[in-house]
């Protein structure tokens, strides 16, 4: 094992440490913003340095199971939504059962097949997911807005319009950011440079 | 010939993703009760519906400071609120609720039917604020009973048995989920409506007029 893989190794535990240290885990906890945005998002980071870290290790394995990302991949999209439920975040805080499921899935289930799918992905399937994040958290954050209900009981609804908003600022924030490569370099050169040499652009569908 | 070999190699993948479709799906599936409840409110709902239960047999002290169980009340159906009487705003709608209820009531000549606020901020909701609270809102005490628990310990395994949560907020009041609690005659937990949905609850109790 390399030292670059055990750094990454290491980022995960104290990572995911940090998170459900209970002083910790309380403070996310009490606000439906932080719960999702810090403590889910965190929980994703620490098990993409997981990921990160066997990459190359299981470059055979995925190799078989995991063609072109898209297993992994889907394994990620249904953990998360399966963890973003409004009732998984109430059950997380009242049952410890969940809350114990909770950290140790959205690492291994969310954040460690991404990192291990995403630089397999087909450029046209990784440009989709894109699209696909920022409707998502458009959609969500839209859905957090205007819903004349609290989602969650243990939220204040004020808190749930805070997400919501925040969510809509991440999805502008991502456009932008995903964009603006179009504008700093032209990518036609650099597109076909890259169709010479990497393998999934040669397989992709129409560019032969 | 390679062509050949490459879709052999991926069929693997195939497997393993329609694996992961088939138990997120089903995951997703089995969490939401067959996608009927992304929430835990609505899944309470479910809950009660599916399985109606009894609450725990707590004393209570009503407005005019008589002492009572739920269980005095069988025989009756009785529709249940939580309420603080503080309350600035789910409350009063709670409260309007419950006049238009009693309105209905009178107007259908169904004695048969109770109302019941319980109070739950212990220290506040004393008897004289629950009779001033009642006075606000028209309460007829022949129909409509408003009381707290006698002792505190009481209050949680009450509102855990109803599936209420409550939560302080910053101003001093308190957030929770409101809705109208539905109990039939034998004293069971069968029914959970939104707080403005006052036809649901006459088409239910309608339903079992008699039963």
């Amino acid at each position: 094992m390399k030292t670059r893989e055990l750094q990454y190794i290491i980022f995960c535990v104290i990572t995911v440490l940090l998170l459900f240290a209970p002083p910790m885990r309380d403070a996310l906890e009490r606000s439906m913003t932080t719960h999702v945005l810090i403590q889910l998002a965190g929980l994703a980071t620490g098990g993409w340095l997981l990921g990160m870290a066997f990459r190359g290790h299981l470059r055979r394995v995925m190799l078989i199971v995991n063609a072109n990302g898209v297993s992994g991949l889907v394994l990620g999209l249904f953990a998360m939504s399966f963890w973003m439920l409004p009732r998984m975040l109430d059950e997380s805080i009242t049952d410890p059962y969940v809350e114990a499921a909770k950290f140790v899935t959205v690492p291994l289930l969310v954040g460690a097949p991404l990192a291990i799918s995403w630089p397999r992905l087909n450029p046209v399937l990784c440009s989709l997911l894109k699209v696909k994040v920022i409707s998502a958290l458009l959609i969500l954050g839209w859905l957090y807005i205007a819903a004349p209900d609290r989602l969650c009981t243990n939220y204040y609804q004020s808190d749930q319009v805070l997400l919501g908003q925040l969510m809509i600022a991440i999805a502008g924030i991502l456009a932008v950011a995903w964009s603006l490569p179009w504008f700093i370099v032209d990518g036609a050169r650099k597109r076909t440079r890259r169709a010479k040499s990497h393998p999934a652009w040669r397989g992709s569908p129409g560019l032969g | 010939m390679t062509r050949r070999r490459t879709r052999i190699r991926l069929l693997p993948s195939l497997v393993a993703t329609t694996l992961v479709l088939t138990a997120g799906t089903s995951a997703l599936w089995i969490k939401t009760d067959g996608a009927r409840a992304f929430t835990s409110e609505s899944a309470r709902r479910l809950t009660i519906t599916r399985y109606p239960r009894t609450p725990p047999p707590a004393l209570l002290e009503a407005s005019d400071r008589r002492l009572f169980t739920l269980e005095k009340l069988h025989g009756r159906i009785i529709v249940v609120d939580f309420v603080y009487t503080n309350c600035p705003t789910v409350c009063v709608s709670l409260g309007s609720a419950f006049t238009r209820l009693q309105a209905a009531l009178i107007e259908s000549r169904r004695d048969d039917v109770h109302l019941l606020s319980i109070g739950f901020d212990i220290a506040r909701d004393t008897p004289d604020a629950l009779t001033a609270y009642g006075r606000r809102h028209l309460a007829d005490p022949k129909r409509w009973t408003l009381a707290r628990v006698a002792s505190p310990r009481d209050l949680q395994p009450l509102l855990s048995a109803f599936g209420i949560v409550v939560i302080s907020d910053e101003y001093g009041g308190f957030t929770h989920n409101a809705a109208l609690h539905v109990v039939d005659h034998q004293g069971r937990l069968v029914r959970i409506f939104d707080t403005d949905d006052i036809d649901g609850v006459r088409e239910f109790i309608g339903a079992k007029r008699g039963s």
